[in-house]
């Protein structure tokens, strides 16, 4: 009777015991699945975010791009517009709220200008150095246009643009010269003479040149077409004797020389903006700085 | 007072045979994975919105979007499988759906002077309204004033006019006049 008895206590725990493990195994299975379902909307989540912000980067760089204006006011001028609709137009589906300002210490870049009828000048007032440096280190350069409005008759020595990759020997030039029949001409990477008039104005951004009141026509190649950047930009003219004069219009990231004098003027240009961006979505808010490369 | 005790260890052996047969079955079930049969839709939809999502990711970094919103008139149509020569969208929208016999309805939402404004530009054959479980992916496409005009002949080709020259004609507004800004255009494709 005892024996019979201890036989049931023993039947009784083997149910306990097998009732334990029965229930830890489910219990442990539904929290691999809870955590697996839980991390695949996490990453929906995640996707989502990012698509959002490479959308958002996407406009940036278009508004950017198309910016005339480079001033710091004027950018934020413009991404005060462009989160103001952003936030407007994405509200009728899952309300997105951006703001996006420029960050000033962040972003590079600066403006030089010759604007007066005068021999080409070096920013810092030196006038003895017949090779002088606009850049160095420029991984973008926006917008570069020279006009040469006169040619010294007496002088034969050449006035060259050239645009170095640095770190290296390779180099691209342009060179204004008159030939001996004393016409100006002008000569693209050491290539066949065009024989212009004057005034001439090359776009050496665009890779086009204008001669006098003509159309704008397309050099013989760019120095995106050789070069591959970062880029350094100097003048060689043929100081110290008599002077090419003209003007130019100098817009790059990297060492604008920042503090010209005399007829150089300089103003802060943002052509690698960098740009403080608040993102609030439904499923996640974040803020960052993005650097909008538009070249 | 034993036949008693015994009594009451039948109850508590009863009592745990159940327990035990009821976590067995509980076990049996959450061992065979009966999602495939449960969520069958809810992973059709899931599938469907991460290709409706790719196609315009990648519409978006081409810039193939971006000439569909430039390209698009009132009255025309966005679609994959209209005869004649396809913009580089609408094939992409070809491959991924129309071939695979999905159908889908295109939006595109523009601020309008004062709200924003949703119209359709591309709607399934049979114009159907999209089911409960249609799959919906949305991304943004940014205006610029001098953004080139496309012609929706000859597969969307670009014409010399900014739509800040044809503005009035063109079917959005500048919606920030005095900014390089002309419109964002939300495009949404919703897929079943």
């Amino acid at each position: 009777m005892v024996a019979s008895e201890r036989g049931q206590v023993l039947l009784i725990g083997g149910l306990a015991i097998a009732i334990v493990f029965l229930t830890a195994i489910p219990l442990s299975n539904s929290l691999v699945v809870s955590e697996s379902a839980s991390s695949s909307e996490t990453v929906l989540d995640i996707d989502k975010a990012d698509q959002r912000e490479a959308s958002i980067e996407r406009g940036l760089r278009a508004l950017i791009r198309n910016s005339p204006d480079r001033s710091p006011e004027a950018l934020n001028r413009s991404l005060k517009n462009f989160t103001r609709y952003y936030t407007q137009v994405s509200a009728q589906q899952d309300g997105v709220y951006v703001n996006a300002t420029v960050n000033p210490t962040e972003s590079e870049g600066g403006r030089l200008s010759q604007s007066s009828l005068d021999g080409f000048n070096e920013p810092d007032g030196n006038e003895g150095r017949a090779d002088w440096s606009l850049t160095t280190d420029a991984t973008q350069i926006e917008e570069f246009r020279v006009t040469v409005r006169d040619i010294p008759r007496s002088d034969n020595s050449p006035f060259t643009i050239n645009v170095s990759e640095a770190g290296s020997s390779d180099k691209w030039t342009v060179t204004v010269d008159r030939n001996p029949s004393s016409d100006p001409e002008l000569v693209v990477n050491g290539g066949s003479p065009t024989t212009v008039t004057l005034p001439v104005t090359v776009y050496i951004s665009n890779g086009t040149y204008r001669t006098g009141t003509g159309p704008i026509e397309a050099l013989p190649s760019s120095y995106r077409d050789t070069l591959n950047g970062p880029y350094n930009v100097h003048f060689n003219d043929s100081k110290p004797g008599p002077r090419y004069s003209g003007t130019y219009v100098f817009a790059a990231d990297g060492d604008v020389y920042s503090s010209p004098t005399g007829s150089t003027t300089y103003r802060s240009s943002i052509i690698v903006p960098a740009i403080d961006l608040v993102y609030v979505g439904p499923d996640t808010t974040y803020e960052r700085t993005m650097v909008i490369e538009t070249s | 007072m034993v036949s008693g005790d015994r009594g009451q260890a039948y109850t508590l052996e009863g009592v745990l045979a159940a327990i035990l047969v009821v976590t067995a079955t509980v076990y049996g079930l959450q061992t065979i994975d009966t999602r495939a049969w449960e969520d069958e839709t809810e992973s059709e939809t899931a599938q469907l919105t991460a290709r409706a999502n790719d196609v315009l990711t990648l519409a978006g970094e081409s810039g193939a979007l971006r000439d569909s919103v430039m390209c698009y008139r009132e009255g025309s149509s966005i679609r994959g499988s209209q005869e004649g020569s396809l913009t580089e969208f609408e094939r992409i929208l070809n491959t991924t759906f129309d071939r695979q016999a999905n159908q889908y309805n295109l939006y595109f939402s523009y601020w309008d002077g004062s709200e924003s404004r949703e119209i359709l530009v591309s709607q399934t054959e049979t114009e159907s309204s999209p089911p409960t479980t249609a799959a919906s992916a949305s991304t943004t496409v940014t205006i610029a004033d001098n953004t080139s005009l496309r012609l929706p002949s000859n597969g969307c080709e670009e014409i010399p006019l900014t739509v800040k020259d044809t503005e009035g004609s063109f079917y959005m507004p500048d919606a920030a006049e005095d900014s390089p800004l002309f419109n964002i255009v939300e495009v949404r494709l919703v897929v079943w």
